[in-house]
């Protein structure tokens, strides 16, 4: 090669090497291959070479140019990406300070819970039914057989509206709405508020909230009472409780039975939640009783029902650790907030 | 009930211990609430269901255990000692109400000695939380207990002739009882009276006047049979609620009273209280008829979902006192003892045998049938949505009582003479704070925003679906229909924000949230669950303030309104922050859901964007420059956005200018400068005789 374009790319890639800002390359590339530059100088005055060498030198002048040209390049882009780095690291954040966050509110809890039951019965068929929270006497009580005037109205201390109406005491008074509407089968679960004339204390409120639940066919047994009970109660409150059924009283079912399950606390070892005894009462159930049938037209004979009722704001309490009721009527937002991690 | 495990032993020798007897017992439907106390001396609490009066005593629970324990039951000693004379010349009972008296028989003890009973007989009624008073009082009492029987012990010598008359109250009687208290009576209460006056209300309290004390010689022992529904009228009339009345309107059969009279005159004659006289009265007008209810194991096993062999189930049965003859085919006669007055038909017999048998011995199934065709509830589903929007807007969901009082929607400045009108009244209120139920979802927004305004939380965004009630207005009052009486129910969702909608932060100060905070949840809640086409319009509310009020028009309905808590209210409430309120129709709502909805093609061709700024007066509404806008926009126009209200020294006194970003596309071409020029001049033109503007720029 030439020794003069070997004598320009050594000069040239000493100080290209050298350099660390890009308008100091920029000023190399100009004395290289500028207008003046040595390399574009060096090609002009090829006619002082003799002509056979000329085109020689022309070559290795113009590979030196390339070559000159890539070094250039080569540096303009390392030094372009440590300028970048240099000014990423400048823009660094402290990365704790606090996000900003979109506001996003929370679910009440007995939503959250009427919600999943509703999930749980829906894998079973059961349809979303409700009712006036303002019941006709008759609904709420008569045609659940408990009649006007009678001992059995003691179970429960009723608002009333007029003579023939009151604040129902319970959802199952739907039941008799949806029986006298509708021909078997049936399954449905009704949501609602219920209401009862107890002054507010930590465990008492006089409106809550209750979930009914109905099946009406052919063949329904004792039996599937235990079972769709103990489904939800596996699937609600963890498949490892433990159920119980005990018998028990309610106007409108025969057998009844009360279904208690294992101590979410303490899982029957005996705490102060569940009174030492190692169960939770949580809801009553029974087959429909044959009073009960009749009054909505149906034969006990050809058909048998299934009923259960359970409070909401109980289970809520319990799923929860919420331990006075009253703070789901408050709705302080300190409270309500807290349940919007809950889904 | 309270229940000694060592009196309880008495009666069932071989008694497992304490712990074991709660557990038999609860899981036969005598549900054990509490034990107290250590080994022998435990006392029971049992909850004693409803429908079983027959278990509201000792011997009761006794029968009950020997029954599912499989042990022997002993009964209590009623051999009487009697050595007076005969108890007819000393006493006479008529009964003048049969129907409310099934039974009367009394007993007399003549040179009787009062004074304070035996020890052991003080502490076990001590233990059942009864006071003693002297032997006389305290064997009754003590007999209630051990058999359910209540009693009532009279002074003979002051019942006038001796005469014991059972009749209705006459109108302006009344009496003082032995609590002291002086007792108005009603024509349908059932008393005990002499042959003039009143000397006990039955089954709920004796009269003063014939209580028996240290001076009383002779003593009349009631035992009767008392119609439970009176009792349980008269106990809830007179707000007086004894241990004799529970038990009367519990039920008792006619059996127990010469059962609880004997056992009362052996306990008499044995703990020396006087002389027995020779035999009872007994007026026994309401004779028991016998109960007698077809079984038919094979329907027992049906509605049980187990096959128990029919032996079995008559061993169940008659350990529980039932009688049942022998097997007709497949059925059977089955004799109902009379202190079970709770099992009237064959499906109580089913409980009878499924609760000995053990309901955890029943195995668990599901439904068998084919689950029914199910309609999904379309309002469960909008509801659900209209939740998840709202949370994600930033509000949190209440639940709030319905309750509220005529002094609250006063508060809220409601017309009184509206709430007279749509008020749903309760008649038995507990407190005055809930006398009524709400006929708006305000009074309780209102309340949570004031109780938390009080807990120093003043940045509140909430919401609520739940009723409200108006009272219906039936055009005919004799109307047959008692479902039209019933009130008009709703469905309103409710919005309230107060304070700050988002925590400022240390980039950005977040505003309190205003009127347009509120109209902004409503768009986008609208948008998001397909509501087009309404309209806002200025409206009034007494509760909100008169300036700042809009109601929500879809077609000519009202959907809802939205506006300024009056700041009025604001002050009295001690609100520190704006309120802005809001509440919507949810069944109109529904109803103008659009359900046929389509995905748009997506714009293929670019669009032109081109801003204007229009100076108006102060009082045109921004509503109407937008309509003119989109007036002259010859279809070209997709979007109009106002990005600017500016008043100040920049337009003229009295005026606004109100700066649009219009967005022009069309859905076949792309558009060019030449063909969108028109369109905007024509916009601009439009807008200058429309509504007087004059366009800066």
């Amino acid at each position: 090669m030439d020794e003069k374009a070997k004598k320009i790319i050594s000069e040239a890639r000493k100080s290209i090497e050298s350099v660390v800002k890009l308008p100091e390359l920029e000023e190399i590339r100009v004395k290289y291959l500028g207008k003046k530059g040595e390399v574009t100088q060096a090609l002009r005055s090829l006619g002082e070479y003799p002509e056979d060498e000329r085109p020689v030198v022309g070559r290795f002048l113009n590979e030196a140019r390339e070559t000159v040209k890539e070094m250039i390049e080569a540096r303009r882009s390392h030094i372009a990406a440590i300028d970048l780095e240099n000014k990423l690291k400048a823009e660094d954040l402290d990365i704790t300070l606090p996000g900003k966050r979109p506001s996003l509110g929370a679910r009440h809890p007995v939503s959250v819970v009427y919600e999943e039951l509703e999930r749980i019965f829906a894998h079973l068929g059961f349809e979303v039914l409700e009712g006036p929270d303002v019941e006709l006497d008759y609904n709420n009580f008569e045609a659940l057989n408990v009649p006007k005037n009678h001992p059995s109205r003691d179970i429960q201390d009723t608002f009333y509206i007029t003579d023939e109406s009151v604040l129902r005491t319970h959802t199952t008074c739907v039941d008799i709405r949806i029986m006298k509407n509708r021909k078997p089968p049936i399954r449905a679960i009704i949501p609602g508020k219920v209401y009862r004339s107890d002054a507010s204390d930590p465990s008492h409120l006089p409106v809550f909230h209750q979930l009914d639940g109905l099946v009406v066919e052919e063949g329904i047994t004792f039996g599937d009472v235990k079972g769709v009970l103990g489904m939800f109660a596996h699937e609600f409150f963890g498949p490892d409780t433990d159920v119980r059924f005990r018998p028990s009283y309610f106007p409108f079912t025969e057998p009844s039975a009360e279904m208690d399950v294992s101590c979410v606390i303490c899982h029957g070892s005996g705490c102060r939640l569940c009174k030492h005894t190692g169960w939770l009462e949580i809801l009553g159930s029974g087959l429909l009783h044959p009073r009960v049938l009749r009054e909505v037209g149906y034969d006990p004979e050809e058909v048998s029902g299934l009923a259960f009722g359970m409070g909401i704001d109980r289970v809520t309490m319990l799923k929860y650790g919420i331990d006075d009721i009253r703070l789901l009527a408050e709705n302080d937002m300190a409270f309500n907030q807290q349940f919007i991690h809950v889904w | 009930m309270l229940v000694p495990y060592k009196w309880l032993a008495e009666y069932v020798p071989g008694l497992p211990p304490p712990g074991d007897v709660a557990e038999a017992l609860t899981l036969s439907g005598t549900a054990c609430e509490s034990m107290t106390g250590e080994g022998e001396d435990v006392v029971f609490d049992f909850e004693i269901t409803h429908d079983r009066a027959d278990c509201l005593n000792i011997f009761g629970i006794a029968r009950e255990a020997a029954a599912v324990l499989g042990l022997e039951l002993k009964h209590p000693d009623l051999v009487v000692n009697e050595e007076g004379h005969a108890v007819d010349g000393l006493a006479t009972v008529k009964i003048i109400s049969p129907d409310l008296c099934r039974r009367y028989v009394a007993r007399v003890v003549t040179e009787a000695n009062i004074r304070p009973s035996p020890e052991w007989m003080q502490e076990r009624l001590i233990s059942c939380g009864i006071r003693p008073i002297n032997n006389v009082v305290d064997i009754t009492n003590y007999v209630m207990l051990e058999l359910g029987q209540p009693l009532h012990a009279f002074d003979l010598d002051r019942i006038r002739e001796r005469t014991i008359v059972v009749r209705r109250a006459r109108s302006g009687e009344s009496i003082e009882t032995i609590d002291g208290e002086t007792r108005e009576l009603s024509e349908d209460m059932l008393v005990i009276a002499n042959n003039r006056s009143p000397v006990a209300i039955a089954g709920v309290m004796g009269g003063i006047d014939t209580e028996v004390d240290e001076s009383t010689t002779q003593v009349l022992i009631e035992a009767a049979a008392f119609d439970s529904v009176s009792v349980w009228r008269t106990s809830r009339a007179l707000k007086m609620r004894t241990e004799a009345s529970i038990r009367f309107s519990g039920g008792v059969w006619p059996e127990n009273a010469r059962l609880g009279v004997d056992r009362a005159a052996a306990l008499m004659a044995e703990l020396k209280v006087g002389k027995v006289a020779e035999g009872r009265v007994d007026e026994y007008p309401g004779l028991e008829t016998p109960v007698y209810i077809r079984l038919r194991p094979a329907r027992v096993n049906r509605l049980l979902g187990i096959t128990i062999d029919q032996d079995e189930m008559k061993l169940i049965l008659m350990r529980l006192g039932f009688v049942l003859d022998e097997w007709n085919g497949d059925s059977c006669r089955v004799l109902v003892p009379n202190h079970r007055m709770d099992v009237v038909q064959e499906e109580d017999l089913v409980e009878e045998i499924a609760r000995v048998y053990g309901y955890d011995k029943i195995p668990p199934t599901i439904p068998k049938g084919v689950p029914p065709e199910i309609q999904l509830n379309p309002e469960r589903g909008l509801v659900s949505k209209v939740g998840e929007v709202l949370r994600g807007s930033g509000l949190t969901e209440v639940n709030t009582m319905t309750f509220t009082s005529e002094a609250a929607c006063r508060g809220l400045r409601l017309p009184e003479e509206d709430t007279e009108r749509l008020k749903v009244k309760i008649k038995n209120p507990i407190t005055g704070e809930h006398t009524m139920l709400r006929t708006t979802l305000l009074v309780s927004l209102v309340d949570v925003l004031a109780r938390n305004a009080s807990r120093q939380r003043d940045d509140v965004a909430i919401y609520e679906v739940g009723k409200v009630f108006q009272r219906q207005r039936v055009e005919k009052a004799e109307e047959a229909d008692k479902e039209a009486h019933l009130p008009h129910e709703r469905k309103m969702i409710g919005l309230a924000l107060m304070g700050k909608l988002q925590e400022s932060t240390w980039g950005n100060q977040t505003p309190d949230a205003d009127f347009f905070h509120m109209k902004g949840v409503i768009e986008a809640l609208f948008e998001s669950i397909g509501i087009s086409g309404y309209r806002f319009e200025k409206t009034t509310h007494p509760s909100l303030h008169p300036g700042r009020t809009a109601k929500v028009v879809i077609g000519g309905e009202d959907i809802g309104y939205l506006g300024e808590l009056h700041p009025v209210i604001n002050e009295t409430l001690g609100l520190k922050k704006g309120a802005y309120l809001a509440e919507l129709d949810l069944e109109t709502l529904l109803g103008n859901v659009q359900t046929d909805w389509e995905v748009k093609q997506l714009p293929r061709f670019p669009a032109v964007t081109r801003d204007i700024a229009v100076v108006v007066q102060e009082d045109v509404e921004s509503g109407r420059v937008e309509d003119k806008i989109w007036e002259a926009g010859a279809g070209l126009v997709e979007r109009v956005n106002l990005f600017d209200v500016y008043f100040g020294p920049q337009v003229p006194p009295g005026h606004k200018s109100l700066a649009y970003s219009i967005t022009y596309r069309s859905l076949d071409r792309t558009l060019t400068d030449e063909e969108v020029e028109p369109v905007h001049a024509g916009i601009v033109e439009n807008l200058t005789s429309g509504v007087g503007a004059s366009i800066r720029s």
